[in-house]
C-alpha cells in the first residue's frame, strides 16, 4: 500500500512565452517582426536589423488561478493556492559589422508551479510542484542579403525541480509527506532563425529552439510515523526530463502606415514527454514510472500594433494554445486545458534612445471536465488500478500577467 | 506622458472587466434518491460495533466513521453521537513498533465531548451492551456485566440517566432504525476461551422479541444485522498458526497441551490443528504463546496471576500436562462447535422475528467469508482480508473494524436499505476513508509472527 503516488514534473503550462512586454502585448506573434533585443529569444535572425547596441530588461508578473470541482460525483470546489511568479528577462545585442550581429540573454523558458492545500482530497497526487529553468542563450546572426538574414545559437540552462505530496499510511493513521528535490546545473540546447523582408511592408520569419535534456539529481525525504521509517522512501533520486522543441513561423504586414499586423504559428514538440520517471538509488524503494503520453501541440497567435505617433504605440493580441495532454493523464500538479489569451499593451519611447513597454495578458482556459482519469487519488493495492478511485472532476483556470520591459540603445 | 497615463487607465479598466468573469457554474450534484426510506429521525441501537469502537477504545476520530454516521453523511441526515476526545475510553491499543510488532496500551483517557446534546443521541450504540441491556440497562450499575462485577460507565455516558436504549430510541419517534445487537451474548464466550456463559437461546428469543415488538410500535423502518461469525476474525486466527509453527520446531513435542473446562481437564492441540485454525488461540494469548516451554512460571509472575492449583511451573509451559496452556486463551473443537450452534440459533431467532415483522436482515457470512478467503476482498481498489494489521479491515483488537472496515459495514446497510425501500443511496467510497491504526506517540511481532500484546490488554474486548 505504501508507495508514491506521483505528481508530475512538467507540462504544457510550464512553457513560458513571456519574454518581453511588447511580444506579450502582441499575443506572442513576434517571430517575423522582432525589432528589439528580445530577438535573442524569439528569432535570432532579427538581430541583423538592429543598429548599434541594444539592451532590454524586464520581468513578467504571473498570477495563475485554478479551481477543481470534484471528485465526481461531488462538486465541492477547491482552489489552488495563489502564487505569483516573476520570471525576468534580459537581452543584449550588438551589431558587429554590416553582415554580423550577436546577442545573448537570460530568460526563463520553462517555469511555474502549483500548490494545493496539504489536506485537500488530491493531496496524494499533488501538494506542491515547482519547476524553474534559467536559460542563457547566445546567438549570432548573419545578414546574407540586405533583406535576408539567418541565425544560429546555443544555450546553456540549469533547472531545479521540487515535488511534494502526501503519501497515505493506510491502514495506519495519518499521512507521510514526501519531498523530492533535484537539479541539473548544466544542460545545453541550440537554436536557429531566419528572417526575410521581401517588401518594405512585409516580413516573414521562422525560428527553431531545440529540445533540452535535463538530468536531475537530488534527494527524497519523507516524514511520517517513526514506526514506518524503514519503508518510507528516502535517499538519492534521479530523473530525466526533456523540454520540447519549438518551431515558430510568422508573418508581419504593415497594412497602413500606422498599423502593423502579425500572425504566428507555433509548433511545440511535447511528445518528448511520454513518461514521468523518478529513480531511487536505493533498490529498496520502487521507482516511479507513470505514463504521461503528451502529444505535439500548437498555438496560433495574432497581434496588432497601432502607431499613434513616433513615440507611442498601442498593442493588442489574441492567441489560442492547444493543450498537450490527454484529459485522462491530467494531474492537479499541472492543470491544463485549451487556452485563449487576450493581451493589450503600450510601447512608449520616452527618450530618443530609451523606452518602456507594458502589457497585460489575460489567459482563460476552457473548462475541462475529466471523466476518464487514470490518476488515482486514494491509496490502492497493485492490480486494482481499474477499480481504484479516479480523480475525475472539473478544472477551471485563468491567469493574469503583467509585463514591463525597459529598453535602451546606443 | 499624459497619453501614457490615459492608455494605462484604459488598459486597467479593460483588464478588470475581463478578470471579472470568474468560474463557470454549470455543475450540479447528482440528486439523491431515497425511495421510501425515511431518514427524518435516524436512530441506531446496538453495541460497540454501532458505537464505532476501534482498537479496544471509543474515540472521536474513530466515531466519525461509525457505520451509522457514514450512512447519515451519505443521505444528509442528523446523527448525534456520544463522542469521546482522544485517546478515548480507557485502554486504547496503539502500535509501538511494526518490526517486530508490538502494541502499547494508552494509559490516558479522553472525556465526553457531546454531553450537553439536548436530546437523546441518534447513535445509542454502547460498547459492551448485551441484548439484555437494550431492555434493562439504565446505568453503569444496572448493565449486564455489572452482574459479573464489571459495571460499565459507558451506559452512563450514552444514556445519561434518561432511560434504557429502547426507551431513548422510542422517545425519538424514529423513522428509521438500525438494530445490531446480540453479538456480545456469544462473543464473550469466545474471547474468554469458553469461560464466559453465553446467553441461553430461549432467553435470547424472549428478549429479542420484546425489543423488536417495542420498536415496531414506533412504525419505524428497521434494518437488522445478524450475528457475524467472529471466529474468522484476526482475534482468533492470528496467534494459533504461529504457535503451531513454533511447536513444530521443538523436538519431541506433539502439540500444545492446554487446560479444558471440565473433564478431561487437559487436552492436546496438534500443530496442524493450530496452523489451520481448527483449534484457536485468542489474541489475548499472544504473550503466553511467546513463553511456550518456559520453566520459571514467568507467565504467572509477569502478569500477577496466581498459579492455578495443580499447576507446576517447573515443567515446560504449554508442553506438559503439569504446566498446561491456560484454558481461557484457547477455543478448542468442542467450544468452537458450541459457538457455531449458538450463533446459528441466534440468527434463526433474529430471522424468524424479522420475517414476522417484515424487516430486512443483513447476513454477514458472504462478506466475512470473502474477507477470510485467500484473495480477500477488493473494495474501491483496496484489498481487505481478515489478516491482522495488513488485512486493513480489522483494528488492533482484532475484533472491531478499522475506519475503512466500518465503511464496508455501512455499505452493507446501505445496500439493504436500497433494496428494501427502493432507494439508490450511493455507497461510501471506502478508499477515501483514512487509515485508523493508531501509532504510539513514541517508542517490538515476535518470532513466528506472534504479536506481542500485553496480558490483560484485551480483557474488555466485547462488541
Amino acid at each position: 500500500m505504501l508507495g508514491i503516488y506521483p505528481g508530475i514534473l512538467i507540462a504544457g503550462g510550464f512553457q513560458l512565452n513571456e519574454h518581453g512586454a511588447k511580444p506579450m502585448g502582441l499575443g506572442g506573434a513576434f517571430t517575423a517582426i522582432v525589432n528589439d533585443a528580445s530577438a535573442v529569444y524569439w528569432n535570432g535572425a532579427g538581430l541583423s536589423y538592429l543598429e548599434g547596441t541594444n539592451f532590454l530588461l524586464g520581468a513578467a508578473l504571473i498570477a495563475p488561478s485554478t479551481s477543481f470541482r470534484g471528485v465526481t460525483p461531488s462538486i465541492e470546489k477547491t482552489n489552488m493556492k495563489s502564487q505569483v511568479f516573476l520570471p525576468p528577462h534580459f537581452f543584449v545585442s550588438h551589431k558587429i559589422s554590416d553582415q554580423f550581429a550577436a546577442g545573448f540573454g537570460v530568460s526563463v523558458p520553462f517555469g511555474l508551479g502549483t500548490k494545493w492545500d496539504e489536506e485537500w482530497m488530491g493531496r496524494y497526487l499533488a501538494v506542491e510542484t515547482d519547476l524553474q529553468t534559467i536559460s542563457f542563450p547566445l546567438v549570432i546572426s548573419w545578414a546574407i542579403m540586405e533583406n535576408l538574414s539567418i541565425s544560429v545559437g546555443g544555450s546553456f540552462s540549469f533547472a531545479e525541480v521540487t515535488i511534494a505530496q502526501a503519501n497515505s499510511q493506510t491502514p495506519f493513521e495519518g499521512d507521510a509527506f514526501v519531498h523530492l528535490e533535484g537539479d541539473d546545473k548544466s544542460a545545453f540546447g541550440y537554436n536557429a532563425g531566419i528572417m526575410w523582408k521581401p517588401m518594405k511592408e512585409l516580413s516573414i520569419g521562422a525560428s527553431f529552439r531545440s529540445e533540452v535534456d535535463y538530468m536531475f539529481e537530488g534527494t527524497a525525504t519523507t516524514t511520517g510515523a517513526e514506526q514506518l521509517a524503514a519503508v518510507l522512501p528516502t535517499g538519492n533520486i534521479s530523473a530525466e526530463l526533456t523540454t520540447p522543441l519549438n518551431i515558430q513561423g510568422g508573418i508581419g504586414y504593415r497594412v497602413i502606415e500606422q498599423l502593423q499586423l502579425s500572425a504566428d504559428f507555433q509548433w511545440v514538440g511535447w511528445s518528448s514527454y511520454d513518461v514521468l520517471a523518478v529513480d531511487f538509488e536505493d533498490p529498496a524503494y520502487d521507482d516511479i514510472s507513470r505514463p504521461r503520453d503528451y502529444e505535439d501541440t500548437y498555438a496560433i497567435r495574432f497581434g496588432a500594433e497601432y502607431f499613434l505617433n513616433n513615440e507611442l504605440s498601442f498593442l493588442g493580441g489574441i492567441y489560442f494554445d492547444k493543450m498537450p495532454v490527454q484529459p485522462e493523464y491530467l494531474s492537479p500538479s499541472l492543470p491544463d486545458a485549451d487556452r485563449l489569451g487576450f493581451s493589450i499593451g503600450v510601447d512608449a519611447r520616452i527618450l530618443e534612445n530609451f523606452g518602456v513597454s507594458g502589457s497585460y495578458l489575460y489567459i482563460r482556459s476552457s473548462e475541462l471536465t475529466v471523466t476518464n482519469s487514470r490518476e488515482i487519488y486514494t491509496p490502492y493495492d497493485e492490480g486494482n488500478e481499474e477499480s481504484a478511485s479516479k480523480f475525475n472532476g472539473t478544472y477551471n483556470s485563468s491567469a493574469s500577467l503583467f509585463s514591463f520591459s525597459f529598453y535602451y540603445n546606443f | 506622458m499624459k497619453k501614457i497615463i490615459i492608455a494605462l487607465g484604459l488598459l486597467s479598466i479593460i483588464a478588470l472587466s475581463i478578470i471579472g468573469c470568474e468560474d463557470y457554474n454549470d455543475l450540479t450534484a447528482p440528486e439523491l434518491n431515497l425511495g421510501s426510506a425515511d431518514f427524518t429521525r435516524f436512530v441506531s441501537v446496538g453495541n460497540s460495533l454501532t458505537m464505532g469502537e476501534q482498537s479496544s477504545s471509543v474515540f472521536e476520530s474513530a466515531q466519525m466513521y461509525s457505520f451509522g454516521n457514514l450512512i447519515a453523511q451519505q443521505v444528509g441526515a442528523t446523527y448525534a453521537q456520544a463522542t469521546f476526545s482522544e485517546p478515548g475510553t480507557p485502554g486504547r491499543l496503539e502500535i509501538a513498533s511494526l518490526n517486530p510488532f508490538s502494541t502499547y496500551t494508552n494509559p490516558g483517557q479522553g472525556s465526553p465531548t457531546n454531553l450537553t446534546y439536548p436530546a437523546p443521541y441518534n447513535n445509542l450504540g454502547i460498547k459492551g451492551a448485551f441484548l439484555y441491556d437494550v431492555l434493562n440497562a439504565r446505568s453503569a450499575n444496572t448493565c449486564y456485566t455489572a452482574n459479573f462485577g464489571v459495571p460499565n460507565p459507558l451506559f452512563d455516558a450514552v444514556l445519561r440517566g434518561f432511560g434504557t436504549q429502547l426507551e431513548l430510541a422510542i422517545a425519538q419517534e424514529p423513522t428509521l432504525i438500525t438494530l445490531w445487537i446480540g453479538n456480545n451474548d456469544i462473543l464473550a464466550f469466545a474471547t474468554r476461551g469458553g469461560l464466559f456463559p453465553p446467553t441461553d437461546p430461549t432467553v435470547f428469543q424472549t428478549q429479542y422479541s420484546q425489543v423488536l415488538t417495542a420498536l415496531n410500535s414506533t412504525g419505524a423502518q428497521i434494518i437488522i444485522g445478524e450475528i457475524p461469525n467472529a471466529l474468522v476474525f484476526p482475534h482468533f486466527t492470528t496467534v494459533g498458526p504461529g504457535v503451531g509453527l513454533k511447536l513444530q520446531t521443538i523436538p519431541g513435542v506433539q502439540g500444545l497441551v492446554y487446560q479444558t473446562t471440565g473433564a478431561p481437564g487437559i487436552a492436546l492441540a496438534t500443530p496442524s490443528q493450530l496452523i489451520n485454525d481448527s483449534v484457536l488461540v485468542t489474541l489475548s494469548g499472544s504473550s503466553a504463546a511467546s513463553l511456550l516451554g518456559d520453566q520459571t512460571g514467568k507467565y504467572y509472575t509477569d502478569n500477577g496471576i496466581p498459579v492455578p492449583p495443580g499447576v507446576n511451573t517447573a515443567f515446560p509451559f504449554g508442553l506438559t500436562p503439569e504446566n498446561p496452556f491456560p484454558n481461557g486463551l484457547v477455543l478448542d473443537l468442542n467450544e468452537i462447535a458450541a459457538y457455531k450452534a449458538l450463533r446459528t440459533g441466534y440468527n434463526q431467532i433474529i430471522n424468524s422475528l424479522a420475517v414476522s415483522f417484515n424487516y430486512s436482515v443483513i447476513n454477514w457470512d458472504e462478506l466475512f467469508n470473502s474477507l477470510a478467503s485467500t484473495n480477500g476482498l477488493a473494495v474501491n481498489g483496496v484489498n481487505f482480508s481478515t489478516t491482522y494489521i495488513t488485512g486493513n479491515f480489522f483494528s488492533l483488537d482484532g475484533i472491531h473494524p478499522t475506519s475503512q472496515g466500518y465503511g464496508i459495514i455501512a455499505n452493507e446497510f446501505i445496500k439493504a436499505i436500497n433494496s428494501k425501500y427502493g432507494a439508490s443511496i450511493p455507497l461510501v467510497n471506502v478508499s477515501t476513508i483514512p487509515g485508523s491504526l493508531v501509532f504510539q506517540g513514541d517508542v517490538s511481532m515476535g518470532k513466528y509472527g506472534i504479536p506481542n500484546i500485553p496480558y490483560g490488554a484485551l480483557d474488555n474486548v466485547l462488541f
